[in-house]
């Protein structure tokens, strides 16, 4: 092979590689349609976030009014849901009745979610024994990939495949985002990548203490 | 007290697109049409630079940057 056909090849690859990547759920047309992973067109920060678009358009309807699309349903029942393991085994938010659960919304393309997998592992260890347990929601369908991630992070607890339906009933509009269920079944709080992971302790704390 | 009510409806941020009124924000000016465009600019600075790049951006992509319709007739 030639060095400049080389070179091209390499470029091609590197290039592919890059907007594969760059790919996520629309701020908009995630939580308003269920819509799945679309190449991104756009970025946003609002209030120290970064959000994800597959428009401008979609950029512009949520910067004229962002909180139309960040929802405040802590207090109010988790939806429920019944999602299927890689291995093909149902797991349901009624499995968890009476637990605490913290739902990992994430993706390996995510870093700073892939970053977090050996904190939430831990975290899960640690209180297992006092009804806590986190259960991962994946958005990305890529099976070998999640696997990889999840074994390099020595990850024991489950992992689900989300589907459309579940992520937008959860309104999930940035990866992670972390929602806290609490013994109630009702959402106690929610977390998004800038979250205080002290603060984030704390309530994770309140919750099983209750 | 209709009149008065319909005046205090704020233009929308495609109605905004314009000159009359200047903005600076981060050492960027921006070109406001109306009074209360660059007075509601002013509230969330940060927001609304963004929102107004991004329309700039449509426009310079030849796309349609229009005000939302008003309709009686529900989505």
């Amino acid at each position: 092979m030639r060095p400049a056909t080389a070179i091209l090849l390499l470029l091609f690859v590197a290039f592919a590689a890059v907007a594969a990547e760059d790919q996520a759920i629309c701020a908009v047309c995630g939580p308003r349609e269920g819509a799945g992973f679309e190449p991104v067109k756009a970025h946003a920060t609002h209030k120290g976030k970064s959000y994800a678009f597959c428009s401008l358009k979609c950029k512009v309807e949520f910067l004229k009014n962002p909180d139309e699309f960040l929802v405040t349903d802590e207090g109010k029942p988790a939806p429920a849901f019944t999602l299927q393991t890689f291995d093909g085994k149902n797991v349901s938010l009624d499995d968890f009745k009476g637990q605490v659960v913290l739902l990992d919304f994430w993706g390996t393309f995510c870093i700073p979610c892939v970053n977090a997998l050996p904190e939430l592992q831990a975290l899960h260890a640690k209180h297992a024994a006092r009804g806590f347990a986190v259960l991962g929601v994946t958005v990305d369908d890529r099976a070998a990939m999640v696997k990889k991630a999840t074994s390099r992070a020595k990850v024991t607890y489950p992992i689900v495949q989300a589907t459309p339906k579940v992520w937008s009933a959860y309104k999930v509009n940035a990866l992670p985002s972390l929602v806290l269920v609490g013994r109630d079944g009702k959402i106690v709080k929610r977390f998004g990548g800038e979250a205080d992971r002290k603060a984030m302790l704390a309530t994770i704390e309140q919750a099983i203490a209750r | 007290m209709i009149l008065l009510a319909l005046l205090a409806v704020l233009h929308s941020p495609e109605e905004c697109l314009g000159k009359g009124f200047t903005v600076e924000h981060q050492g960027k000016t921006y070109e406001l049409r109306y009074a209360d465009c660059r007075d509601e600019f002013l509230t969330d600075p940060e927001r609304y630079a963004q929102l107004y790049d991004a329309l700039l951006e449509m426009q310079a992509a030849g796309q349609k940057v229009e005000p939302p319709r008003a309709s009686l007739v529900p989505s």
